[in-house]
C-alpha cells in the first residue's frame, strides 16, 4: 500500500501512525490493510476493571480521573485502536454525560457496551444502547410512564441518533415515547426494569401504522422494517462516520453508495465492520479533501501527545486539563455530541492546548528527553523533533517559521541552549500538523 | 421536552460556534484579510521567514495591538443568566396578591424585600444592586420575550443570541453582526467571551468574538526573551501553508491567542479571587481598563434552571451576582464609568405558579436590566399580567426581546440596530441618559415612589 495512504489510514483509524504498523501493513493491498486495521478481535474480549463497575460514593472524582487515563490508555495501546476509535465515535453519537447522569459506573458500562459493540449490528447496538441505564438517565426514560410520558429520548432517538430532523413528525415523536413508557430504572440502583404496570399498552400510530407498539419494536421499525425509514438511517449513520473518519463534505451520491453496502451485509444488514471496510477503501478516503479535512479533536490530540511522549493520562492530568480545551472525557456538551473542526480552533481552547504542551515539556524536559538536539543545526533538529512526533515531512510555512524561530534561540544563547531545546519541543507541539488529524 | 437534560452549561457549549459544514470563509477567523492589508498576502508568504521578519520587526504581535477605545465609544457587558431566571423572584411584585396567591412557600415575604417602590421590590440578595437603583443607575425592563416562546432551553437561548426574528437556519448572533459591520482593524479585538468557548451571539457572519480563559495562565504572556522568540516563531507559522483551510485555520487562531495573550496578560495578574462569576466580571472590568479595543464582554452565570429546591438556590445564585457586580465595579477604572453599561439576559422567565418540588419551570416573559452610570433610573415596559388561571399558565410578553438589544446597539454602540437585529419592526426604548463618555448633567430621574412605580415605555422611533 502506498506509504502516504497508509499513513493516512493509520492517523484517522488508529490515532497514530505506528511505525511497526506501518511495517506490518505496507506490503498489504488496501483491502487487506484495511481488513488488518478493523480485526479488533485481535484485542481479545476486553474487560471492564472491577473498579469501574460499582459505585465509590466518596471517590466519585478519583473514579473519573482513573477513567479518563484508563480510556486514553487503551487509544494509545490496544493492538487494534480503532475499536476505542468507533467506541469514542459511539460516545459523541449516543450520548450521555458523566455529571448529568451522576453514576460513572453505568458511565463506564455503557462505554463498554459501545466497545463490544464497536464494529458490530448497527441495530443490536441501538437496542442495547436504549436499555442501558446511563442512557434511561440521561435521556428521561427512566422517568417515563403512562398518562405522563417523557418525549425526551424518543425524540433524540430519531432527531439525532438514527434519521435526523425532517423525517418525522411530532405525532410520531408523541407515539414513540408512549412506546417507551415503562421502561424505567430502579432507584437508587439505576437498573433496567420493565414495569408493565406504568407502560401504555393502548394502541398508538407510529409512521403511519397503528398497534400496541413497545419501545423496542420502535427502533426494530425504524431500521429494519420499514423499507423507507431504513434507508435514512443507513445513509444518516453512514454521512456521520464519514464526518468523523474522512471530511465533513461527503457527497450525497457517495452517501448513497455507502449506505447501499450498509443496508446489504451479510448475514443481516447494518453490520458496521462490512460498512467501514468498504468505507475506508473508497478512493475518496484517500482524497485530498480528506486528507486535510479534519482536526484532531482534543481527546485524539492527547492519544496522540500521550503515545509520543510516553505520559499517561495521571501524567498530563487530562481530568483536569481537558475541560480548557473544551473537551472532556465522558462529558459531551449535550445531547448532540460534540463538533468538528471550527469548535476546537478558538484562542480560548488553544490556550488550553498549548498548557498542555507546555507542562507535557517540562516533564519530558526535567528527563534530558530531546538533549541529542544541542549537537544539530537548526533544520537538523526541526526535522529531527518533527519526525518523532510522526509529522515529517512539515509544509515548508511551519518548517521555515521554526528554523528561524530556532536559530534565533540557537544565536541569542550559543553557551547554553536548554531554552532553545525546550521551546523547540513545544513549538512542535503546536504546529498545525499536529493537530490536524 | 426536546434537551431537558442539558444543564445550564451544555446549553451555551451547543451554542458554540455552529457546526462548520464548510471550510473557513475569507474573513472570520482567519487573519489573511489583515496580512493583505499590510502587504503580506498569500504571495508574500511564499518568500518564507525572512519576509516575515522584514515586515514584522523584532516582535511579530506589536503588528497586531488592539486599538484604544475613542473616548465616546461604549463597552458593553453581557451577563446572561443560564437556565432561566426566575424574574419574579428577582424584581418582586410584593403587593400583588396574585403573586403570593401563585408562588406559595416560593415567594419572598413583603417584609424581606428591598423596596424600589409601592409595587416592585428586589429581592433580598440584590444589596449593592439596590444602591445602584437608589442612584439611579437601573433600568429595569419589564415583559422581555419573543413571539411563539418556545420552552426548551436551547431553541429560546438560540433566539435570544439570534438576536433576530429573520427565518431560517441560525448561522450567526448579533453582537457577531455588529462586529461584521466594524473596520476590520477595529473588529479585531471588540469581543470576546471570557470563556473556553465563544457563544453563538458572538459570531458574525465573517466575524467571530474572542475566546479569553478565565483560568487566566495565559500562553503567550511571558515575556522573557526566550519565550518571546517561541512566540515569535509560532506567530510567523500563519501563513498559507497549502494543507488546506483548516490546517491554516489552526495556525491563525494560535496566532491570535498569542497576541490576546500579550494583550490581556496584565489583566489577568494578581489571579482574580472569589466565585466563578467574580472572577469572571473581575477579569471583565480588567480588560476595560487595559484599553485594549474590546467594545462587549460576554460573561456567562449558569445554573438558574431552578426546577427544584428553588428558595436556597436562587438566593445563593442572586447574591453570587450581586458580589459580582460590586466587585466589578471596584474593579473598573473611574474614567470608565460612563462608559460601560451591563445588560442581563436569560433565555426566559419561569412559571408563575410554583411546582410541586418547591421551584418553577420553563417560563416566557422576563425581566432585564440595564445597568450603569449613564442609564436613566426606572422601570421600562409593562410588566405582564399576573392574573394566570392555569398551573401552567405562561406570562404573555409585553415587549419585542430586540428591544432592549436593539437599544443598546443604537444608543451605545454606534451601529444601525435595524441593520444588526434584521428588522426595525421594535420599540426602542429611552432607558440611555447620555451618550457613552458624556457628563448627562440633567439625568432624568424617576423612581416612581410614589406613582404606579412604572414609567411608560417611550418610544423613540420605530
Amino acid at each position: 500500500m502506498d506509504h502516504d495512504e497508509l499513513t493516512h489510514l493509520l492517523r484517522r483509524t488508529e490515532f497514530v501512525v505506528r511505525p511497526e504498523r506501518v511495517t506490518e501493513l505496507s506490503a498489504l493491498s488496501r483491502a487487506d490493510a484495511v481488513a488488518n486495521i478493523l480485526d479488533v478481535g485481535q484485542n481479545g474480549t476486553p474487560a471492564l476493571p472491577v473498579y469501574f463497575q460499582s459505585e465509590h460514593l466518596d471517590h466519585g472524582w478519583e473514579q473519573y480521573v482513573a477513567a479518563c487515563s484508563w480510556w486514553l490508555d487503551r487509544m494509545v495501546n490496544t493492538p487494534r485502536p480503532m475499536q476505542e476509535k468507533m467506541t469514542l465515535f459511539w460516545h459523541g453519537h449516543f450520548t450521555s454525560a458523566w455529571w448529568d447522569v451522576g453514576k460513572g459506573y453505568h458511565m463506564m458500562l455503557q462505554n463498554h457496551l459501545y466497545r463490544q459493540y464497536a464494529l458490530g449490528d448497527f441495530r443490536q447496538l441501538t437496542q442495547k444502547m436504549a436499555l442501558e441505564p446511563a442512557m434511561l438517565v440521561y435521556l428521561s426514560n427512566a422517568v417515563n410512564v403512562k398518562g405522563e410520558p417523557n418525549q425526551n429520548f424518543a425524540r433524540e432517538l430519531m432527531e439525532l441518533f438514527t434519521l435526523g430532523v425532517g423525517n418525522y413528525t411530532e405525532a410520531d415523536v408523541d407515539a414513540s415515547a408512549r412506546a417507551w413508557t415503562g421502561h424505567n430504572a430502579d432507584w437508587p440502583a439505576y437498573v433496567y426494569q420493565f414495569r408493565s404496570s406504568r407502560h401504555d399498552n393502548f394502541d398508538k400510530t407510529f409512521f403511519g401504522t397503528t398497534k400496541n407498539w413497545d419501545g423496542p419494536d420502535i427502533i426494530d421499525e425504524i431500521l429494519r422494517d420499514n423499507p423507507t425509514k431504513k434507508v435514512v438511517a443507513a445513509r444518516f449513520i453512514v454521512k456521520k462516520l464519514w464526518q468523523f473518519f474522512a471530511h465533513l463534505s461527503p457527497p450525497a451520491t457517495l452517501v448513497e453508495e455507502l449506505a447501499d453496502v450498509f443496508l446489504a451485509t451479510t448475514p443481516g444488514p447494518l453490520d458496521l465492520q462490512q460498512l467501514m471496510q468498504a468505507l475506508l477503501t473508497r478512493d475518496e478516503f484517500y482524497s485530498t479533501t480528506a486528507r486535510t479535512g479534519l482536526v484532531r479533536t482534543p481527546i485524539e490530540w492527547f492519544a496522540a501527545l500521550s503515545f509520543y511522549t510516553g505520559l499517561n493520562g495521571d501524567n498530563m492530568g487530562v481530568a483536569w486539563a481537558a475541560e480548557a480545551t473544551g473537551q472532556q472525557f465522558f462529558q459531551p456538551p449535550n445531547v448532540s455530541g460534540w463538533r468538528p473542526n471550527g469548535y476546537w480552533l478558538n484562542t480560548s481552547a488553544l490556550n488550553g492546548r498549548a498548557q498542555i504542551a507546555r507542562s507535557a515539556t517540562w516533564r519530558l524536559r526535567d528527563q534530558h528527553g530531546f538533549d541529542e538536539v544541542y549537537d544539530m543545526t537548526a533544520a537538523q533538529a526541526v526535522d529531527y523533533v518533527a519526525q518523532f512526533f510522526g509529522i515529517h515531512p512539515l509544509s515548508t510555512a511551519t518548517r521555515d517559521a521554526l528554523i528561524t524561530g530556532h536559530q534565533a534561540a540557537l544565536d541569542a544563547t550559543p553557551w547554553v541552549n536548554w531554552w532553545a531545546a525546550t521551546n523547540l519541543l513545544t513549538m512542535i507541539l503546536l504546529t498545525p500538523e499536529f493537530h490536524m488529524a | 421536552m426536546p434537551d431537558s437534560s442539558l444543564s445550564t452549561a451544555d446549553i451555551r457549549r451547543r451554542l458554540s460556534v455552529p457546526i462548520a459544514e464548510e471550510a473557513p470563509g475569507p474573513g472570520g477567523w482567519t487573519r489573511r484579510s489583515f496580512l493583505q492589508a499590510v502587504g503580506l498576502g498569500a504571495g508574500a508568504a511564499a518568500a518564507g521567514g525572512l519576509l516575515h521578519e522584514l515586515a514584522f520587526g523584532a516582535d511579530t504581535r506589536t503588528a497586531f495591538a488592539g486599538q484604544p477605545l475613542g473616548t465616546h465609544e461604549g463597552v458593553l457587558v453581557l451577563l446572561t443568566h443560564y437556565g432561566g431566571n426566575d424574574g419574579l423572584n428577582m424584581v418582586v411584585p410584593y403587593t400583588n396578591n396574585d403573586y403570593y396567591g401563585m408562588r406559595g412557600g416560593l415567594a419572598i415575604p413583603a417584609n424581606q424585600v428591598l423596596p424600589l417602590d409601592g409595587v416592585h421590590a428586589l429581592h433580598p440578595a440584590l444589596s449593592t444592586l439596590k444602591s445602584m437603583w437608589d442612584a439611579h443607575h437601573v433600568a429595569i425592563v419589564h415583559g422581555s420575550g419573543y413571539p411563539n416562546p418556545d420552552l426548551s432551553h436551547f431553541s429560546s437561548m438560540a433566539t435570544w443570541m439570534h438576536g433576530s426574528l429573520a427565518g431560517g437556519a441560525i448561522t450567526s448572533g448579533w453582537v457577531g453582526r455588529w462586529l461584521d459591520g466594524l473596520a476590520p482593524d477595529l473588529a479585531e479585538m471588540a469581543a470576546a467571551s471570557i470563556d473556553s468557548a465563544v457563544p453563538l451571539s458572538l459570531q458574525g457572519r465573517t466575524r467571530g468574538g474572542l475566546g479569553v480563559s478565565p483560568w487566566g495562565n495565559l500562553f503567550g504572556a511571558d515575556s522573557g526573551d526566550e519565550n518571546q522568540r517561541m512566540y515569535n516563531a509560532l506567530s510567523a507559522m500563519n501563513t498559507p501553508a497549502g494543507r488546506g483551510p483548516w490546517h491554516d485555520m489552526f495556525s491563525s487562531a494560535l496566532a491570535t491567542q498569542l497576541r490576546v495573550a500579550s494583550e490581556l496578560a496584565p489583566s489577568l495578574d494578581p489571579e482574580p479571587q472569589g466565585s466563578d462569576l467574580v472572577r469572571r466580571m473581575t477579569i471583565a472590568a480588567r480588560i476595560i481598563n487595559a484599553n485594549v479595543g474590546l467594545r462587549v464582554i460576554d460573561v456567562p452565570h449558569g445554573g438558574y434552571d431552578t426546577h427544584e429546591g428553588q428558595p436556597g438556590r436562587h438566593e445563593e445564585l442572586l447574591g453570587d451576582f450581586d458580589t459580582a457586580l460590586a466587585t466589578f465595579y471596584a474593579t473598573l477604572s473611574p474614567a470608565y464609568h460612563r462608559r460601560v453599561l451591563i445588560v442581563t439576559l436569560s433565555e426566559f422567565g419561569r412559571t408563575p405558579y410554583a411546582n410541586q418540588s418547591l421551584g418553577t419551570d420553563h417560563g416566557t416573559a422576563n425581566v432585564q436590566m440595564v445597568i450603569g452610570h449613564q442609564v436613566r433610573g426606572g422601570h421600562y415596559g409593562t410588566p405582564p399580567s399576573l392574573n394566570v388561571a392555569d398551573q401552567w399558565d405562561r406570562l404573555v410578553s409585553t415587549l419585542d426581546f430586540r428591544s432592549v438589544l436593539g437599544t443598546l446597539v443604537e444608543g451605545w454602540m454606534g451601529a444601525d440596530a435595524g441593520e444588526v437585529m434584521e428588522g426595525n419592526s421594535f420599540e426602542r426604548l429611552n432607558f440611555l441618559a447620555a451618550a457613552p463618555g458624556v457628563v448627562e448633567l440633567t439625568k432624568t430621574i424617576d423612581d416612581g415612589a410614589d406613582q404606579s412605580g412604572l414609567m411608560p415605555a417611550v418610544r423613540v422611533r420605530g
